[in-house]
């Protein structure tokens, strides 16, 4: 069975943070594919994944802070690259609000990249919850 | 501009699949020895 195989904090993680954080990105696509006519809705917004992005690296920041692991690099680099994604999520939204004035600015360019780097962010927070639970398997 | 913003979250994704690609196979060696030196009987290697 595949949930049994899925340790209790990675489940836990997987509906509260994941879940939660996709409901802007579900409910859009729900509403566009639900709303008929000439005027319609993007089925796909920059903000939204942005605001993915960020409770997935707030999640990060979260398991962090309650799991004492003596592993310093890994634990550095990982609340490193955290705080790096969250600026770069700030810059990105901040470009989204742009685009209403500055129209030369790329709003596809935007999204796609608001796409990769949650897809990253997520791949992160799959590693980093792999570790923690191992570790406080084995008891560290 | 727009190739600047493309470029840089380009280098920023690599770098992260970099990073998670290198957590998981240390966590996988560090750990995996971790318990090969206890090496229990009733202990298993958590690989979920």
């Amino acid at each position: 069975m595949v949930i049994k195989s899925i340790s209790e904090s990675k489940w836990r993680w997987l509906v509260f943070t994941v879940l939660f954080g996709l409901i802007p990105i579900l409910l859009r696509l729900l509403v566009s594919t639900l709303i008929t006519g000439d005027e319609r809705i993007p089925a796909l917004a920059p903000a939204d994944f942005i605001a993915f992005g960020i409770v997935l690296q707030v999640s990060i920041f979260n398991e962090m802070r309650y799991h004492d692991l003596n592993d310093v690099l890994w634990k550095q680099l990982m609340n490193g690259f955290s705080t790096l994604l969250i600026l770069i999520y700030g810059t990105l939204y901040v470009l989204v609000l742009l685009t209403e004035i500055i129209h030369s600015i790329n709003l596809t360019a935007i999204l796609c990249i608001s796409t990769t780097l949650s897809a990253v962010s997520f791949l992160l927070c799959l590693v980093v919850y792999d570790r923690m639970t191992i570790a406080s398997t084995l008891g560290e | 501009m727009n190739a600047l913003i493309i470029a840089f979250g380009i280098i920023v994704a690599l770098a992260g699949i970099c990073l998670a690609g290198w957590s998981y196979i240390d966590t996988r060696k560090k750990y995996y020895y971790e318990f090969m030196k206890r090496k229990s009987a009733n202990e298993k290697f958590p690989l979920s």
